[in-house]
């Protein structure tokens, strides 16, 4: 009965990605994380319905060809992906994006931490509530049409 | 002069002398009896009405051929009564010519008994005529000068000339005045402004380059046109003709390149325009150049002022995007230096040796020192982006706070912070935050060598003006190197004597400059250090 819960993470930059997965990895969440290298990838893995729905995106606001606060726009504008929780994950902490990331619907805005320490904490923190202590949204229904 | 039948010789002698006075005076001067017959007629009054002695002597005042004293029984009668007579006449003569005339009469007495009355008539015309033409001057002068000084004030080029159209019209006493514009290329002229012109010809009704005001541009003074009709200068515009205009005047607009256009004044009738008619539309042409120059001068400089803030708007806009950048696209990089050094030390540490673990660590703590650096540059941008929002700010309380929070920070230490109570100043909270924030921590810093240590937060009046000042007795600095102190990056201190990236004063600079306000230190070495502020008080 219980989903595999698995994580997406929205990234472009390959050194963070693998700082992410290893951050994931030291703090022994060993859920499967899809990538999703830009916002377009990132909206059709998520509007592919063969696939199951991820327990949390964490979502970078710069990003190639659609930002990530377009992509949360456009989940928050799709039935399906309307509370999946997200996470934006991202190196600024303008008073521009955060106030936009909340006005779109981010459940959550972590700004990455430059240093190692602080970052894999925050990852693993990150991990921990999102997968074990957050209760996911039921599942929706969406009428096929 | 009658003979009396008993004349003496001493008689006679005063009677040829009488005689002599009355045909040599340049005064008309006329005898009559109480009937009002003609009783003297002098060679002055042949002269000024025009009629001999023969034609007039023995005739009727007032119902003579010649009205020349209409109030004569009037004036006996005042004259009986010993009450004096003097009047101002206007007599037409017979070429048609009218003369202004001043009369003053007087009694002819005989043994105490009234017998006639004699009249003195002087030729006044040519002084009312000086005396009006002053008068219209003055009254010209005083049009021009209420013109000019509405002409300073008038932020509208169709008000002004509006303005100078009816001011011309009304002082001038015609019907019509108007300006045309010069049009550019051979597209000839525009009328602009007019009087006694039908509102919907104003703004659309052209005259060619052969008009009377195209000729008015090109000829040197002002062109004076007695007949319309008979003119051959050049060919009167339907604009003038359709209105009946019969005679006018008009003054070239200066411009500051070509000349703006043509000031006109239009009459019905045949009129002679006098040299102070002239001279007045001169000046009202020269008032509206120089009120269009400065219009097309304050036009400019709106313009500039414009794009000045357009450019400036732009460069802020650019530095906001950089900012955006920089917080962004630089810390990307750090975080894998960081990242990367510990997992190498992480998983491959034995294989690095106790040097490469150093190495990588060296590699993290610079990485994480960029970081800072980034963190103050974008908080000295912020404080220069950030819109001032002005409020009475307790600054006494503000520093209360931040002395607090720092010794939270940094229980162990032994520093008495001594703030002056009541201080209050004009200024963006966040900002005053800032430069309190960063002297503070400073201070604070730049004791914590010394086992105690003060810090004081005051004010005082140098020169009338009132400076806040931060002091410390902590290690002071080399004046020698006080005008780096304010410049980002520039630091008096090795990061391993006192951390700090550099941009904290350079931030307190730019926050107490957005106020209006100068900032300066002094210090001496191992003497302690006092950093000064002004917060100008806002008179507008």
């Amino acid at each position: 009965m219980e989903e595999e819960k698995r994580i997406m993470l929205v990234e472009d930059n390959s050194d963070d990605v693998t700082l992410t997965l290893r951050a994931l990895k030291q703090a022994n969440i060993l859920n499967e994380v899809v990538v999703a290298h830009d916002g377009v990838e990132a909206m059709e893995l998520l509007e592919d319905a063969s696939r199951p729905l991820p327990t949390v995106v964490l979502l970078d606001l710069q990003l190639p060809r659609l930002s990530g606060l377009e992509v949360l726009q456009r989940m928050r504008d799709t039935d399906r992906l309307r509370r999946v929780p997200v996470v934006i994950l991202t190196s600024s902490r303008e008073e521009q994006d955060r106030l936009r990331g909340y006005d779109f619907g981010a459940n959550s805005y972590v700004q990455k931490p430059i240093h190692s320490g602080e970052f894999l904490e925050a990852v693993s923190k990150l991990g921990m509530y999102w997968l074990l202590l957050n209760e996911p949204p039921p599942p929706v229904e969406v009428d096929p049409q | 002069m009658r003979q009396h039948p008993e004349t003496s010789p001493a008689d006679t002698f005063r009677i040829e002398e009488l005689e002599t006075i009355l045909a040599s005076s340049p005064l008309a001067i006329v005898t009559t009896d109480l009937d009002g017959t003609v009783t003297g007629w002098n060679p002055a009054a042949e002269e000024l009405f025009g009629r001999t002695a023969a034609e007039m002597l023995g005739t009727q005042v007032p119902s003579g051929p010649q009205l020349f004293w209409p109030h004569m029984r009037e004036d006996v009668a005042r004259l009986e009564d010993g009450r004096s007579v003097a009047r101002e006449l206007r007599y037409a003569r017979r070429n048609g010519r009218t003369v202004d005339l001043n009369l003053a009469a007087a009694p002819i007495r005989h043994q105490g008994e009234l017998t006639g009355a004699v009249a003195i008539f002087t030729d006044v015309t040519e002084r009312k005529a000086a005396q009006a033409a002053v008068a219209v001057r003055l009254r010209q002068q005083e049009a021009a000068a209420g013109f000019s000084h509405g002409a300073l004030v008038h932020t509208d080029v169709a008000e002004l000339l509006g303005e100078a159209v009816t001011i011309v019209a009304e002082t001038l006493e015609v019907e019509y005045a108007k300006v045309l514009e010069l049009l550019p290329g051979d597209a000839g002229l525009r009328l602009v402004a007019g009087y006694g012109f039908e509102p919907e010809l104003i703004g659309t009704a052209r005259v060619g380059e052969d008009s009377q005001a195209a000729f008015t541009i090109h000829s040197d003074g002002p062109l004076i046109v007695d007949d319309l009709a008979a003119e051959t200068r050049f060919h009167p515009s339907p604009l003038l003709t359709s209105h009946d205009i019969v005679s006018g005047i008009g003054v070239a607009i200066d411009g500051s390149d070509s000349p703006f256009g043509v000031l006109g004044a239009h009459s019905t009738s045949a009129r002679a325009f006098s040299e102070d008619d002239l001279t007045f539309l001169q000046t009202i042409a020269n008032v509206t150049a120089a009120a269009l120059r400065r219009l097309q001068a304050d036009a400019e400089l709106e313009r500039r002022v414009e794009q000045r803030t357009a450019e400036l708007r732009a460069a802020n806009d650019e530095l906001e995007a950089f900012a955006y950048s920089v917080s962004h696209d630089l810390r990307a990089p750090l975080r894998a230096l960081d990242g990367f050094s510990l997992a190498l030390v992480e998983d491959y540490g034995p294989r690095l040796g106790d040097e490469g673990q150093l190495y990588a660590n060296r590699i993290r703590a610079a990485a994480q020192r960029m970081g800072d650096l980034i963190d103050d540059l974008l908080t000295l941008s912020r404080l220069t982006r950030k819109e001032m929002d002005r409020t009475r700010v307790d600054i006494s309380a503000l520093a209360r706070q931040i002395g607090e929070e720092l010794r939270r920070v940094d229980p162990d230490r032994d520093v008495s912070v001594e703030i002056e109570e009541g201080l209050v100043a004009g200024g963006d909270d966040l900002l005053l935050h800032a430069v309190l924030q960063n002297l503070l921590a400073n201070a604070w810093k730049f004791t914590s060598t010394h086992p105690r240590a003060r810090i004081e937060f005051g004010s005082a009046q140098i020169d009338g003006e009132r400076v806040f000042f931060v002091r410390d007795d902590g290690v002071g600095f080399d004046m020698n190197y006080a005008d780096k102190l304010f410049t980002p990056f520039q630091r008096l201190h090795t990061q391993d004597q006192f951390p700090g990236t550099g941009i904290g004063l350079a931030s307190v600079r730019r926050a107490v400059g957005r106020h209006g306000g100068r900032v300066w230190a002094d210090a001496a070495v191992e003497h302690g250090a006092t950093f000064w502020f002004t917060l100008p008080e806002r008179t507008t």
